[in-house]
């Protein structure tokens, strides 16, 4: 019920604006096309993306491999698609992670205020000041390897953007004649938090985590690049990159081109997204003219 | 002056805390979650349990945690960062002289990302919702969806190897570098201390597509910022004022709208340059480029937990410094904050 509250306002305003919006609709599609290709994986690729077997090695791209193989004899193409399956489950994963984590901190931390807040503030300002990859790499390094290490490595990281954003909401809201006209019916604090000021906040945190979530999927291609990522073979796109640059320099530029340039248009993908809906939340951005 | 002075001894009151925060987190990132550091270390080899036990003793892996929290905090007020279990060396004697190596990859990137995004950021703003504008969001959007390390291949491919402009990596030829005797470790300025120009020339070129790599990424988000910033104040009644009292175009855009579209991305400085460091791990990994950076990743491949902990600390300091001198050029820039 909250969350069909939550939810369905800006869903309308989508809706009606996705029109207008081109930013928005181009990126909702280029994102759902990659969902998509996640999901129907098993399907799309003609080949094995772990399995060596008949194809030829380090062939260019032709029509039976139309990404061309690797040293290993696999078929790039159906590595590529499959390795679309560890970003966009660690990006969805660990922001979904943060923005539950930093969300119900945030409300605490702005609702109550005292002591707890200042420490949490603290806290999360210094982890927020610190550069996120470096601190990813540290978490991942100590633990197991692994796609539930990387998601939870990468959520740590942008905890405290959905606590600074929700706790400065929930700050101007509490000020709000109608909280305090609640409060004077008698509801209890947990019901303020969840049914008046959570959905305040929901706005706010839609347009920060798509681009939040461009943001995981290149940090997950850098822990994958640098060998901080899943375990080999699993396809991987930060891997694949990693495994295709030591050919680079002979001229098999195939293995580094192609799951590059899926990383690029997936996180430009949210980026769109995330753009359009900065512009439809504050529509003073885009259509001030000089 | 001296409520200058005030707010200067408040604000670096301030920033202790928030070291003592992040030194805390990554001790306890370090000490609690991994098995046993002593083992980790001894890597694979096949060795007793007897001496893992020793080496424990030896690294005070037995004391309580608390008092290994304050044994460290002790030696790092001391300057003491431990010993790296990799090369044996002083660890702050490791980062001392990688230090300046990745600030002048930082300046040097910094420099190319103000000049890049500032200049794009205030065209988009001025031709607003034109094709140029779009073209530049475009490009904004761009620069921070390309991952860094992927576009870093690619300078590195196309201007390194194919077309053999600019060299592949590290800070300077093996030659010079085998001869050249630092005074700064800036290799630029020591170039220019020495009168050396070829050797200045050299470092640059060394310096060009690292920078470049780093600076692109930089470029987008404050491209996005500048114009955003740009598109506001544009709106100002200062400015229509500054308009309508005959100003030329070029002075009202340079002199009132700019300057002051520039006063808030000072604020975000700050970030910017934790971003920039963030960036500088896989700048330095791809151009082996022997910064601070590059050292994390080899010692936490090599699982040299001091090593992994001094960086990390020295990394922290550098932001939080960087973050205070902000904060008070800030409040010396803008009238508004008080002090």
């Amino acid at each position: 019920m909250i969350f069909g509250n939550l939810f369905s306002g800006l869903f309308s305003k989508l809706r009606k604006t996705l029109g207008r919006e081109k930013l928005l609709a181009v990126g909702l599609t280029v994102v759902i096309i990659y969902i998509l290709i996640t999901v129907l994986a098993p399907w799309i690729t003609p080949y094995d993306p772990v399995d060596y077997r008949s194809a030829p090695r380090l062939a260019p791209p032709s029509l039976q491999h139309p990404m061309g193989t690797d040293q290993l004899r696999r078929d790039l193409f159906s590595r590529v698609i499959s390795g679309a399956r560890a970003p966009i489950t660690v990006a969805f994963g660990s922001i979904a992670l943060s923005m539950g984590a930093g969300t119900i901190l945030g409300l605490v931390a702005g609702f109550f205020g005292g002591v707890l807040d200042r420490l949490l503030s603290l806290t999360m300002d210094a982890l927020y000041s610190f550069p996120s990859i470096i601190l990813a790499i540290v978490l991942v390094a100590v633990l197991q390897p692994g796609i539930d290490t990387m998601i939870l490595a990468i959520s740590v990281v942008y905890i405290p953007t959905y606590f600074r954003v929700t706790r400065s909401e929930v700050l101007t809201i509490r000020e709000e004649t109608f909280i305090e006209a609640v409060e004077a019916m008698g509801a209890g604090n947990i019901r303020i938090i969840f049914k008046h000021i959570a959905p305040n906040v929901v706005n706010a945190i839609m347009a920060v985590s798509s681009f939040n979530i461009a943001d995981a999927i290149l940090t997950e291609a850098a822990l994958a690049y640098l060998g901080f990522g899943l375990p080999p073979p699993t396809p991987d796109w930060g891997f694949d990159i990693q495994n295709g640059q030591k050919f680079l320099q002979a001229g098999y530029w195939w293995l580094v081109t192609f799951p590059g340039l899926m990383i690029v248009f997936l996180s430009l993908g949210f980026g769109m997204v995330g753009e359009g809906i900065s512009d439809i939340l504050n529509p003073k951005r885009k259509q001030q003219k000089v | 002056m001296d409520s200058l002075w005030q707010y200067i001894v408040q604000r670096v009151a301030a920033t202790i805390p928030m070291l003592l925060i992040l030194i805390v987190v990554v001790f306890l990132i370090l000490r609690v979650i991994p098995g046993d550091p002593a083992r980790a270390m001894l890597g694979g080899r096949n060795v007793s349990a007897e001496y893992i036990a020793e080496v424990r003793k030896e690294m005070g892996l037995d004391d309580p945690l608390h008092q290994q929290f304050i044994e460290y905090i002790w030696g790092l007020v001391r300057g003491d960062f431990g010993t790296s279990f990799r090369t044996d060396q002083p660890v702050l004697h490791e980062l001392l002289i990688r230090i300046p190596a990745t600030l002048e990859l930082a300046f040097y990137g910094m420099a190319i990302a103000l000049l890049l995004g500032v200049s794009t950021g205030a065209w988009a703003a001025v031709r607003s919702d034109t094709y140029i504008d779009h073209g530049l969001r475009l490009f904004h959007i761009g620069a921070f969806a390309v991952p860094l390390f992927w576009m870093g291949l690619m300078f590195q491919i196309i201007f390194a190897v194919y077309l053999g402009w600019l060299p592949v990596g590290n800070r300077l030829e093996a030659l010079s570098m085998a001869t050249f005797d630092p005074i700064t470790r800036f290799y630029t300025l020591d170039a220019l201390i020495k009168g050396d120009l070829g050797l200045f020339v050299e470092a640059i070129k060394h310096l060009i597509l690292p920078a470049l790599t780093l600076g692109i990424i930089q470029a987008g988000l404050l491209g996005r910022m500048t114009r955003a910033n740009m598109l506001e104040i544009l709106d100002e009644d200062y400015v229509k004022t500054a308009r309508s009292k005959g100003l030329k175009e070029r002075a009202v855009i340079y002199k009132h709208a700019l300057r002051n579209a520039l006063i808030p991305i000072l604020t975000v400085f700050g970030l910017q340059f934790a971003i920039l460091i963030g960036g500088a791990v896989l700048t330095e990994t791809i151009y082996a480029w022997p910064g601070v950076a590059r050292f994390l990743i080899t010692s936490v491949n090599a699982r040299d937990f001091p090593s992994i902990q001094g960086a990390i600390v020295m990394i922290a300091i550098f932001i939080t410094t960087i973050n205070l001198i902000v904060d008070i050029v800030y409040a010396q820039l803008d009238p508004r904050v008080k002090y």
